[in-house]
């Protein structure tokens, strides 16, 4: 018996309108952002590579690690690709990776491709990097390894679960649990593999490893894992009870002084038109998606000239 | 794994078959699956009959491209499982049982609509018409030189796990789990340096063969008349569709 977390790509139709666009409006600029940061780190001409190792992940998911029980897990790749690439390169490789699964196998929708990209090509991809990166000092590099693999895999599925909280497939806290708990154990059993991997790699040629520069205290590397893994938790609870806050509000009496500060363009999810409940629930994504967008690139190129001023 | 690159094999012989939508060009029907899929996205899901005019549609496409029409229904079944699994997981939440199908069948014509495109397209053509609209050229090279290799890389994983259970001859006790664990890890790791040291071969026969950082379309790319026509009656087509989907539900 093999563990899988293909459920994590998301197909079409199980994402509502305003959150499939939202995340495709995030993702184009954020793959934009990768792509500039891969061009920087890799020679003039060297994408065939990306898409060799493109290739690898997908031959390494074929590999077994026996688990026990009868059981056995494979290697989803976003921690040890972000170790070994830099994450610019890994966020690449994974979503190409994404596109040829929704286009070849169906696993995974093109509309869905955004909030599968936002989950396992960038907050999976730099989930893992940044335990590894802070790390990576001495005898925590392993820990770091380890807590890398481990968040990418868990900061994915808590994603994903919000994802499709979000877009009203119904979940009860005992689902979001006990998905949760298969995903930890996913996360753990990606965070061994991707250290051993990684240490017999080494030991072939400790060259393909990426070293970051200027690494922080172990300290402060601990803490923002730590702050992470928290954040993940805190999400994946939130998820479970997403009613949480109004419950709280209505506790504490806040509720009853709530008042309007900000009229928000497209209240609960929908434009002020006279036609159909779908073409306001499309016009209020569609909108959206190019609101987010128009703002993602005017503030990435006010970045760039700030760097380059 | 090698299975499923085969089946993919498979559509990529179907997409060089010659029909009215095979002769299309690839961004006009980007764009036109694109359309159909916001439009199924956005159908009210009281029930899986709102998708019945989508699924016509659909067949309708399927009879023209000439493909094998229960060949490729049965490939866009792949999806079902996990939609099933949301469906039924939104039904045990709501008791809606109308809602939990229609998201089984918006999934489904969904990844049919994808199907379809890849059984009438040539990946090379595809990926020139990712790259026509404004696809970054290094996403679109990465996925080139992704499918290229694939079955190479796959096959070669293959052939060291068939090698590994040759050496291995059943010696290795089955319970020992740490020396397989070592064995898996290692062989990944082997694999890993050779895809390595094969990108950077591939790599340098490319340029030594005047690779200049583009690969070559086979056919040129231009949208003619009938694309437009193609792109303007789909989408007529699909608008309808959409606005027929609450009155045959």
């Amino acid at each position: 018996m093999e563990v899988r977390i293909d459920a994590m790509h998301i197909p079409d139709g199980i994402l509502s309108v305003p959150v499939w666009a939202t995340l495709n409006a995030v993702a184009v600029p954020g793959i934009g952002l990768a792509v500039r940061r891969a061009k920087k780190h890799l020679a003039e001409g060297h994408a065939p590579l990306l898409g060799v190792m493109g290739a690898f992940v997908f031959a390494a998911q074929r590999m077994n690690f026996p688990v026990g029980f009868g059981t056995s897990g494979h290697l989803l790749g976003g921690a040890l690709l972000a170790i070994t690439m830099g994450p610019g390169s890994a966020t690449i490789i994974l979503t190409a990776i994404l596109i040829l699964q929704s286009l070849l196998f169906q696993d995974g929708g093109l509309l869905a491709l955004g909030a599968n990209t936002m989950n396992m090509a960038l907050i999976g991809v730099w989930a893992g990097w940044l335990p590894y990166r802070m790390l990576s000092k001495g005898s925590f590099r392993t820990a770091g390894v380890f807590a890398g693999g481990l968040l990418s895999v868990l900061a994915s599925a808590a994603a994903a679960i919000v994802e499709l909280r979000l877009s009203g497939v119904g979940m009860s806290p005992a689902i979001v649990g006990g998905s949760s708990g298969v995903f930890l154990v996913t996360g753990i059993m990606e965070g061994l593999i991707t250290v051993t991997v990684l240490q017999a790699v080494e030991r072939l040629n400790p060259g393909w490893l990426r070293v970051p520069n200027g690494m922080p205290s172990r300290s402060a590397g601990v803490l923002v894992t730590a702050a992470l893994l928290m954040t993940i938790i805190g999400v994946l609870y939130i998820s479970a009870l997403p009613d949480g806050f109004e419950a709280l509000a209505a506790r504490v009496g806040a509720a009853s002084r709530e008042q309007i500060v900000w009229n928000a363009p497209f209240p609960d999810y929908e434009a002020a038109l006279p036609a159909g409940e779908w073409s306001r629930k499309s016009l209020a994504g569609l909108a959206g998606m190019a609101i987010i967008y128009g703002i993602c690139v005017t503030v990435g190129r006010l970045l760039i000239r700030q760097r380059s001023a | 794994m090698r299975d499923r690159v085969g089946k993919s094999l498979r559509l990529e012989e179907w997409a060089r078959r010659d029909s009215f939508l095979h002769r299309r060009d690839a961004r006009g029907k980007i764009l036109s699956v694109l359309l159909f899929l916001i439009a199924v996205s956005s159908t009210p899901s009281s029930s899986p009959a709102a998708f019945v005019p989508a699924a016509f549609l659909l067949i309708f496409g399927l009879i023209v491209s000439g493909l094998p029409v229960l060949e490729l229904l049965s490939r866009a079944c792949v999806i079902v499982p996990f939609s099933v699994f949301f469906g039924f997981v939104s039904w045990l939440e709501n008791g809606n049982a109308l809602f939990a199908g229609a998201l089984v069948a918006r999934s489904y014509v969904s990844a049919l609509a994808v199907v379809l495109l890849m059984g009438v397209t040539p990946l090379p053509e595809l990926f020139g018409g990712l790259r026509g609209m404004g696809v970054p050229a290094v996403l679109v090279m990465v996925l080139q030189s992704l499918v290229r290799y694939l079955r190479v890389i796959v096959d070669h994983g293959a052939r060291m796990r068939r090698a590994a259970l040759c050496r291995d001859a059943g010696v290795l006790p089955r319970r020992n789990r740490r020396s397989l664990w070592r064995r898996a890890s290692g062989a990944l790791a082997v694999l890993f340096g050779r895809s390595y040291a094969r990108a950077e071969g591939v790599h340098r026969a490319m340029v030594a063969r005047g690779f200049r950082g583009d690969f070559l379309s086979s056919r040129p790319t231009s949208f003619t008349a009938q694309d437009w026509l193609y792109l303007a009656g789909t989408g007529l087509a699909i608008l309808g569709a959409r606005y027929l989907a609450p009155v045959w539900q």
